[in-house]
Formats: structure tokens, sequence, C-alpha cells
């Protein structure tokens, strides 16, 4: 798999990204430069690889910020 | 113009974590409207907590921060429209009828401003975003068990795609 290609799959996958940034972004893929292509790769990499790490904890943090305010609520 | 080129993504290295951090933590409060809603009620409640603990100074900077905060529900209400809490304004208190922390500043004038008079409007604007705040939280959960479901339907293509970036 080469960079292009690679960075096409983390911007479709990207949860971090509007779907209009998303469609720009893959239409100009072809004309990005290699360091723009690095750049970008680099950072949504980080952020996906981050956000499988965290799956878990962010998931109980919201549980339990929703447990004080429903508490709280009472 | 509007600039659309990657190189405004490009971060440092030292603050690439910091600025994946806050991205992740902002990007159910801008991509949907109910997170949306709840960021701005718990930003409402930080500020409004803030100023109801100045208040209980006697004379300090919580006078100012009540009777500003007061004159901003009236500033930043048009006449004849109804405030939006969804949004962040001046009006720190949009659910609040006007009347309320004005009244509650009466005890202020007995008590020589010892009288926590800004508790009153910001515990009756909590009572309302509290409900806000589940809900969002609720939705950005949803969308977090979205990004798994899409990760656990497209592992090996993702985990590939992240080394090709991450092993160089």
């Amino acid at each position: 798999m080469n960079e292009k290609e690679a960075l096409k799959i983390l911007i479709e996958h990207s949860f971090l990204l509007s779907k209009e940034v998303k469609e720009k972004l893959l239409l100009k893929i072809e004309m990005m430069s290699e360091d723009q292509v690095d750049s970008l790769g680099k950072f949504l990499a980080q952020e996906k690889s981050k956000a499988i790490e965290s799956f878990d904890e962010t998931k109980k943090q919201y549980e339990e910020i929703i447990a004080k305010l429903t508490s709280s609520e009472k | 113009m509007e600039n659309n080129s990657p190189e405004t993504i490009k971060p440092k290295a030292n603050n690439t974590g910091k600025i994946i951090d806050f991205s992740r933590r902002m990007k159910e409060v801008f991509k949907d409207p109910k997170a949306k809603e709840a960021g701005n009620a718990a930003i409402r409640t930080a500020l409004n907590l803030s100023i109801a603990f100045a208040d209980v100074i006697p004379g300090g900077l919580g006078e100012v921060l009540d009777v500003t905060a007061s004159i901003g529900k009236i500033v930043g209400r048009k006449s004849g429209e109804k405030p939006d809490p969804s949004k962040i304004s001046i009006d720190l208190t949009p659910d609040v009828p006007l009347w309320v922390p004005w009244l509650s500043n009466i005890p202020e004038i007995h008590s020589g401003g010892a009288f926590p008079s800004y508790a009153i409007p910001a515990g009756l604007q909590l009572i309302k975003d509290i409900p806000r705040m589940i809900e969002g939280f609720r939705k950005a959960k949803e969308i977090l068990k979205d990004e798994r479901n899409d990760y656990n339907q497209n592992q090996t293509q993702i985990d590939k795609s992240i080394e090709v970036f991450t092993n160089k």
C-alpha cells in the first residue's frame, strides 16, 4: 500500500473530519505533494491510533459523567 | 478566500498530542447538534458556577460579575425574541426569566453583599442544562460506538494505513 492509498483510507474512516472536508481532501489527494500527503497522513494516523487505544477509556469517562449528571438531576 | 490546503493542518511535533486530544474532545461538539448544545450547556455551567462562587465574597469581584451577567441578560435578549439556550451568548441564563436575577439581588442590599444572589439564576439554569448535557454525552457515546463499529469492520485496512505513516 502506498502513502496516497493509505491516506485515502484514513480520510474515509476519519471521525474527526466532516463529510464536506473529506470530499474536498479526497479530490485533492492526487494533486498533493509528498510532504502534504506525509503531514496529513501522520496526523490522521496518530488521531486514529489514539481513538482506537482510548475507545474503552473514553466510553467509561462518558458513562461516569452521565451517571454523575443523572444523580445530580434527582 | 477559504484556504483548504492540507498544509494548514501541519502540526508541530510537540503539539500534536495536545491538538489530537483537543480535536477528539471537540469533534462531537461541532458535528452533532445535540452534542453541540451539551457543550454549550457545559461551558455556560462552568461560567455560571464561577460567578456564583465569586459572588459569595461580599463586595468582591462576584458582585461586579453578577451585575454584569444580569445586564448581559438584558443586552443579549432582543425584544420579542426568545433566547436560544442551544447557543452561547452574553445571556448566561437563557432559560431564566429576566426578573429573576434582579429580584434575587434585593437581599444583597440588606445583607451588605453577603447574599449569594447569582446562585439563584445559576441554579435555575443548571436545572435546565443538566438534561441537555446528559443528552449530549449520550449522543457522544453513540458516535464513539459508530467509530468503534467502523474500525471493527475495516480493521485490516485501517491498521495497514496507520502502519504506512507510523513506521517512517
